[in-house]
């Protein structure tokens, strides 16, 4: 690694971190001083309403966005630094991949500009995975929805990464393909930061949860102690959306 | 309703500066016509509108469709509104889309040349119906495939081209003989073009036509490698070997976008070609009354002109257009430096336009060595001015607002000034490239002057940065 790459990092025994951070789209604050922090290893679902700035925090986090103020970094690094790329696997909502391109030239394509080590292999166990096997050549463009969806989230991991920010994941897809990607998954040795607005898939791909309104955040704990805010067999929707519009 | 509705398709597709700029095109050509004197501002006009409306109606016919928005198709074309309200309504979007376009680049040619005639306004009346027949072409071959589309192109072309051979009733033969006599074709073709565009929009099956389901082999039938490849040797190969096309909303007549892809060998295949039939006609046909020559200043033939102004400049830009519109952030810039990414992309396109333009040169070359005049700057054109532009293009592609392409078959942006910006480095190619052919020796000094905006622009890593946030905040990702 040399001097250029180590420019602006910081030693964070956090995975993901985020201090106070503010982002504006001209004149509307999508996010007020969020801070978040995230230990290595970790999965967190990233819960809140329509506009409660979850698909922001996940740009900045993966730096495609720069905060307004406030500080994000990635394992230390600033989120648009090399390291921190190479660190990072991030799927945004609604993720279209290159539509000129076929499936397989998608994978090959990012997998090389990723510098995957054994790019063969991973792209085979992820193309059986996720029964892309039949749409190797297809015409991305000439995808159905769900199969672009899977294509999407083979590319968002296709170099293994330690970190991975998720933007609605399982959007379009059906249910078995929906079980096989969360046991998939859920058997990735990485750090999760998924945004999702299903509570039963927050509960099956994390173990914590943080919810942030309004550019905030407002509650913070493991799914247990979520559960434990509310009385039996209340379900887990309900408490989030009483925590939520408690803020309001 | 037809206000109401004409009110929100206009919002929703233009913005006020599309109009500003179309309105004081319009304006110079009739202010112009006022002026006092027989201007000679109009030297070789008829080639430049037999070019334009060329061009306009070639790619109206190849890329052409109805023109409508995401939220058109899901919501406007759905609703319950009185086709005759509707269809008046989506014909004049498209016509103000590029239509009006044409009108306003070729309308100070077609002025220039009767100003004083007391034919003028039938001449106009050919130029609006030409447009007209532009626009509405389009829309009657929306969901029809290249197999029909390829020899109509060819068809309306020839129509075009035929006063230069001779035909009286040609679509431009108001240029050479008489404006009555091309009204005679023009009126029946744009007649009948307009009855089946009026047919098409009226159609009980219109969100079906638009929803843009072309028959279109699932598969590639070829598909190319990345595997093992280095980083900047994937992006280079990716960028060198296939064309993406895709043109800002209504540039060149084209009014939506579909995700074509194009093998490079095809394109290198078909300049191969024009190389070949331009040294036979160079060899065998040029006459001496074709030459230009200023004072002090060798002959060059006005077909090479021509070739190198037009075949240096416009495929070129088409073929890198879709190289910022197809491109995915989320991919491409979280995998890579983007100032690396970008710069890579931008040197595998100039590859790309250089080795387009080795036919071309080649032939000019060749035919310097067999003795005909002015050819040999072919070879600087080619090989150093249209990738240098290719560079200044991408450049600003990306600089300027950049829009991408999601959703196939829907206009990708709001019609707004900004694409006008677009034109200046076909501009900036046509000055660079008029006098190289022209005064030779100024290849050293514009050499220079590229040289350094190319290494200010290759060089400018950190802007690539800053830029991918700017697009991200605009919803590119």
């Amino acid at each position: 690694m040399n001097m250029e790459e180590n420019q602006g990092f910081q030693f964070s025994s956090y995975c993901i971190s985020a201090d106070g951070v503010w982002k504006s789209y001209g004149h509307q604050d999508a996010l007020k001083g969020l801070t978040l922090h995230i230990p290595c290893g970790e999965r967190v679902a990233l819960i809140g309403p329509n506009g409660a700035g979850k698909s922001t925090t996940l740009k900045l986090l993966a730096g495609l966005l720069k905060p307004d103020g406030g500080s994000v970094a990635i394992k230390g690094y600033p989120p648009n630094s090399y390291d921190a790329k190479k660190l990072i696997g991030y799927l945004p909502e609604d993720a279209s991949p290159y539509l000129t391109l076929s499936v397989r030239e998608n994978l090959e394509y990012i997998g090389a500009i990723r510098n995957t080590p054994g790019l063969a292999d991973r792209i085979e166990s992820l193309i059986d995975m996720l029964e892309l096997r039949e749409f190797e050549k297809a015409r991305t463009s000439r995808l159905s929805r769900g199969n672009r969806q899977k294509l999407a989230l083979a590319l968002s991991i296709i170099h293994d990464p330690e970190i991975v920010l998720m933007d609605e994941p399982l959007n379009y897809l059906d249910i078995p393909t929906q079980e096989k990607v969360i046991r998939f998954l859920t058997e990735m040795k990485a750090t999760f930061l998924v945004s999702t607005h299903i509570m039963s898939i927050a509960e099956r791909l994390t173990d914590r949860c943080l919810i942030i309104s309004h550019g905030n955040r407002i509650w913070e704990g493991s799914m247990s102690e979520l559960r434990a805010e509310a009385a039996k067999d209340t379900p887990i929707e309900s408490i989030v959306a009483r925590l939520m519009s408690d803020v309001h | 309703m037809f206000t109401r509705v004409m009110k929100l398709i206009l919002r929703t597709r233009f913005s006020a500066s599309y109009f500003a700029v179309i309105a004081f095109v319009l304006l110079y050509s009739l202010i112009s016509l006022s002026g006092n004197g027989v201007g000679n501002g109009y030297l070789y006009g008829d080639l430049y509108f037999t070019l334009i409306i060329g061009v306009f109606s070639t790619i109206s016919i190849i890329f052409g469709g109805i023109s409508v928005t995401k939220s058109d198709q899901e919501f406007l074309l759905v609703s319950a509104i009185r086709r005759r309200d509707l269809v008046p309504a989506l014909f004049t979007a498209q016509f103000l889309a590029s239509g009006l376009i044409l009108l306003a680049a070729s309308l100070i040619t077609i002025l220039g040349i009767y100003r004083y005639s007391a034919l003028v306004g039938i001449a106009i009346l050919d130029v609006v119906l030409l447009a007209l027949f532009s626009v509405s072409v389009g829309i009657v071959l929306t969901d029809r495939s290249l197999f029909l589309r390829v020899p109509l192109a060819v068809a309306s072309l020839l129509w075009i081209l035929s006063s230069y051979l001779g035909f009286k009733y040609g679509a431009i033969s108001f240029l050479k003989y008489d404006p009555v006599l091309s009204l005679l074709t023009i009126f029946p073709v744009t007649f009948a073009s307009m009855f089946f565009a009026v047919r098409i929009l009226s159609g009980e099956n219109l969100p079906y036509r638009v929803s843009g389901i072309r028959r279109q082999s699932m598969n590639f039938r070829k598909t190319s490698r990345y595997e093992g490849l280095s980083p900047n040797m994937a992006i280079l190969k990716l960028g060198i070997t296939q064309i993406s096309l895709a043109t800002r909303a209504s540039s060149m007549g084209n009014i939506k976008s579909t995700a074509r892809r194009i093998q490079f060998s095809v394109v290198l295949i078909i300049f191969i070609a024009i190389a070949v039939g331009y040294s036979i006609y160079m060899l065998y046909y040029a006459v001496p009354s074709e030459y230009i020559s200023f004072p002090g200043i060798s002959g060059v033939n006005l077909v090479t002109v021509f070739l190198i102004i037009y075949l240096g400049s416009t495929p070129q830009m088409i073929m890198s257009s879709g190289a910022m519109a197809y491109e995915r952030a989320w991919l491409s810039f979280m995998s890579m430096e983007p100032g690396s990414y970008v710069n890579m992309l931008i040197v595998s396109k100039m590859i790309q336009a250089a080795i387009a333009g080795i036919p071309i040169a080649v032939a000019g070359f060749v035919l310097y060595l067999l003795g005909v005049q002015g050819t040999l700057m072919a070879i600087p054109v080619f090989e150093i001015v249209s990738p240098f532009m290719v560079g200044v293009y991408l450049f600003m592609a990306f600089s300027v607002r950049p829009y991408q392409m999601k959703d196939e078959n829907y206009i990708p942006a709001r019609f707004s000034a900004n694409q006008f910006l677009m034109i200046l480095p076909i501009i900036g190619f046509y000055i660079i490239a008029f006098s190289i052919i022209f005064i030779p020796i100024s290849l050293v000094y514009l050499s220079a002057f590229m040289a350094l905006i190319l290494a200010l622009i290759l060089t400018r890593k950190n802007y690539w940065t800053r830029r991918v946030n700017k697009m991200v905040e605009r919803g590119f990702i």
